[in-house]
């Protein structure tokens, strides 16, 4: 027997418990004052699809919207019910700590895209290749440099957007070529939808997306 | 569907992707998941999981701020 680790929660009884993923039972461990909940497989799944991951993200989902949980990094396995309460208990005073930071709190993700490609991708003018070369490498530093300003700009914006309801946030600046801000945002559960009618969903120069509320995927880092 | 909405559908997929597979509680574990025939990650030496597009892009250093009640 394994068993798949979907969250880490409270002790509080969930009235509608999720089925486990790909139709497995769903088992709930106790320790002191925390719950853990894992899928219990007979033999263990070496290669999962984008199927699973979604079907772990609904799992974990339902639980959120009943309890207050800590989502497990996918996938994680243990070998059996002993193992996951020996887990518990270990490490029972940051799984506790990392229950308050989250209680009560849900995730919105805030996805900023560019709306043009980056000035660097096109080509200047020049006479001489070699001119050309050394414009577009200084094209390039400039370019970046000042997209790099301006998603913090952004971040700054969000976080005034967000205002009082902002708890915990969480920004990556220009991960990618394409992205200008990826956020995470950790509001009250019950603040989470006027949260997100607040942020727009374009600005002159950028595409707006906002997802969730998620279970606080970002704000359960216990490692 | 247009072009953009599609773009946005992975995107959103992509962020959800990226929180599921490299964000939460780690304890201990080893598997390998594939998606759309690409295994996104391996996880080894029980703590070390990370997606494959992490380990080749190393991301600016995220920026986090935190207010207590």
């Amino acid at each position: 027997m394994r068993l798949l680790l979907h969250a880490v929660a409270t002790t509080e009884p969930v009235a509608q418990p999720p089925v486990g993923l790909r139709g497995q039972p769903l088992i709930v461990v106790r320790h002191a004052e925390m719950s853990a909940y894992a899928s219990r497989f007979d033999t263990p799944v070496e290669h999962f699809g984008r199927a699973d991951l979604l079907a772990h993200h609904d799992i974990v989902s339902g639980l959120s919207a009943q309890i207050d949980v800590l989502p497990a990094r996918f996938p994680t396995w243990l070998a059996d019910e002993d193992a996951l309460r020996g887990e518990l208990e270990r490490r029972q005073a940051d799984f506790g700590a990392a229950l308050e930071r989250v209680r009560g709190r849900v995730e919105i993700a805030v996805t900023v895209l560019w709306a043009d490609e980056p000035d660097d991708q096109r080509p200047p003018e020049a006479p001489t290749p070699g001119r050309k070369y050394l414009l577009g490498r200084q094209q390039a530093f400039t370019g970046s440099d000042k997209r790099r300003a301006r998603g913090r700009q952004l971040a700054d914006e969000l976080e005034y957007l967000v205002g009082d309801d902002l708890v915990e946030i969480w920004h990556q600046v220009c991960p990618s070529t394409t992205v200008a801000l990826s956020s995470a945002v950790l509001v009250p559960r019950a603040s989470a939808e006027d949260v997100k009618t607040r942020i727009p969903r374009a600005e002159q120069d950028v595409r707006i997306l906002i997802n969730g509320p998620w279970p606080p995927y970002t704000f359960a880092d216990v490692v | 569907m247009s072009f953009s909405a599609a773009r946005d559908d992975e995107m959103s997929l992509l962020e959800l992707a990226d929180r599921l597979l490299n964000r939460g509680v780690v304890l201990t574990g080893e598997a390998t998941i594939s998606v759309a025939g690409v295994d996104l990650i391996y996880l080894g030496l029980n703590v070390v999981l990370s997606a494959v597009e992490n380990l080749k892009t190393p991301h600016a250093a995220p920026a986090s701020r935190r207010r207590d009640d």
